[in-house]
């Protein structure tokens, strides 16, 4: 005999009927289900009316469900499907010729999991379905929806082939060879040899020389004067003028007198 | 006892639940999709434009985008637009334009139903989707930036249907109560390094 507090909530599409049942609380009008017992899915051919899945199970099933086929619409909203769930995983879906294959694995052991060609009608309303279910102020199921995130961008980039991916660097790459291989059949102009030959040695400024001659006059015609200079240095500070600092002379090395040679004996 | 629940029930989009603390930031390719998805709705209903500005009106989204000329200034936030606007889309705007996109599909859901389907006559279909991309076609040269690339793409009747097919398919997953946080997160694609 049916428990009177149990209720059902029965979601239905042309393609897809949900329901689901537990314990109900509140006025028989608007029941609201607080305990939820279990579910049942059944996906249908809108044109033949044939039954194409019946689904049912607790709350884990309904779960693995909601985990695998929310985050799959998800991606196709971006254009980009990709399969959610393993082999080894109680309900998967994959993108399947120009359609989706969900595949359920059955409780029984050893069993062949069930496979399912939908196409996007079909998968839209079983979204549906479970979106108003989750969404339903009178079911609190508090089943938790997979966080929904922006792809990466090494996500997206994986929208294209890779050889589309590949071409500008490979181009790139390829044309700095080229550019590279044509560079070391130029040849280099001579003067460029030329210099490369004779290395090039630092100028040095030559010292300056100062020379003092004195001369005398005398009868017999001029001479020349042998002058020893007297150098001094000074430590005193440098003159100022006008506030400036002057800097202190320089001082030339007095010029060395060259030895005249002895006079040869008479 | 069993209750059938109302499937196709109106939503308040005023309730959307985003969350208080929701990232609702838009990139450039963000707003560009949103104004594609506008412009689908567009090429799909012919009556879209009054339909969107009604939608806006009757679900409290007066504050965010209060008359048709704000809302003509929000849609020309995309990048591609031929008068187009500087600066992104703030929090309260994206919130609008998103929920309004998904109350638009849930709105057409019959219309979207019909057109993905692979059961109807093949014929019928392969002309359905032809006339939708030819719409989409002219409005997006009517609206765009003829020098853009994306744009001159558009003159290939090849990547105009592709467009209005991916275009279509994320309309259709959009509908429902969850079909606000997707397109969020598809409008966020490429914004995570």
């Amino acid at each position: 005999m049916r428990d009177p507090s149990t209720r059902s909530l029965v979601y239905t599409l042309p393609c897809c009927q949900l329901q689901v049942t537990g314990a109900a609380s509140g006025q028989q009008e608007e029941p609201t289900i607080t305990a939820f017992s279990s579910f049942k899915l059944l996906v249908v051919d809108p044109k033949f009316g044939v039954r194409r899945l019946f689904l049912n199970g607790d709350r884990k099933r309904l779960e693995a469900l909601v985990s695998t086929v929310l985050p799959y619409s998800r991606y196709l909203v971006s254009g980009q499907p990709r399969r959610f769930g393993d082999d080894k995983a109680p309900i998967a879906i994959l993108p399947w010729d120009k359609g989706h294959r969900l595949r359920i694995q059955s409780d029984a052991a050893g069993a062949q999991p069930v496979e399912l060609q939908l196409d996007d009608t079909e998968l839209a309303d079983v979204v549906y379905c479970l979106d108003r279910c989750l969404h339903d102020p009178r079911v609190s199921l508090e089943i938790a929806v997979p966080p929904m995130r922006g792809l990466r961008k090494r996500e997206l980039l994986n929208r294209q082939p890779w050889w589309q991916r590949v071409a500008a660097p490979l181009g790139g790459l390829s044309t700095v060879a080229v550019l590279l291989g044509l560079a070391t059949v130029v040849p280099i102009p001579e003067r460029f040899l030329q210099d490369e030959e004779q290395p090039v040695t630092e100028e040095v400024e030559p010292a300056a020389v100062v020379e003092s001659r004195e001369f005398e006059i005398t009868p017999d015609g001029a001479q020349e004067l042998e002058i020893t200079p007297e150098f001094e240095v000074t430590a005193e500070p440098a003159e100022q003028e006008n506030g400036v600092v002057q800097p202190p002379p320089v001082l030339l090395e007095p010029p060395v007198a060259e030895e005249q040679p002895a006079a040869a004996p008479p | 006892m069993i209750v059938s629940a109302p499937a196709t029930e109106p939503q308040n989009l005023a309730l959307q639940p985003f969350g208080s603390d929701a990232d609702l930031r838009i990139g450039r390719y963000g707003q560009q999709q949103l104004d594609l998805l506008l412009l689908t709705i567009e090429a799909i209903d012919l009556n879209g434009n009054e339909a969107m500005l009604y939608a806006l009106r009757k679900q409290c989204y007066n504050q965010a985008i209060p008359n048709r000329v704000e809302f003509w200034k929000r849609r020309n936030t995309n990048p591609l637009r031929q008068t187009n606007r500087r600066g992104g889309l703030n929090r309260d705007d994206a919130m609008a334009l998103i929920c309004l996109v998904c109350h638009m599909a849930e709105r057409l859901f019959p219309v979207l139903r019909q057109l993905v389907s692979s059961q109807g006559d093949l014929a019928v279909s392969d002309r359905r989707w032809q006339q939708i991309s030819e719409r989409l076609q002219a409005l997006v040269q009517q609206r765009m930036n003829p020098k853009r690339a994306s744009v001159q793409q558009f003159a290939d009747t090849g990547h105009a249907l592709a467009v209005t097919r991916r275009m279509v398919q994320a309309l259709i997953f959009c509908a429902g109560p969850g079909g606000p946080q997707r397109l969020l997160a598809s409008l966020q694609d490429g914004m995570r390094p």
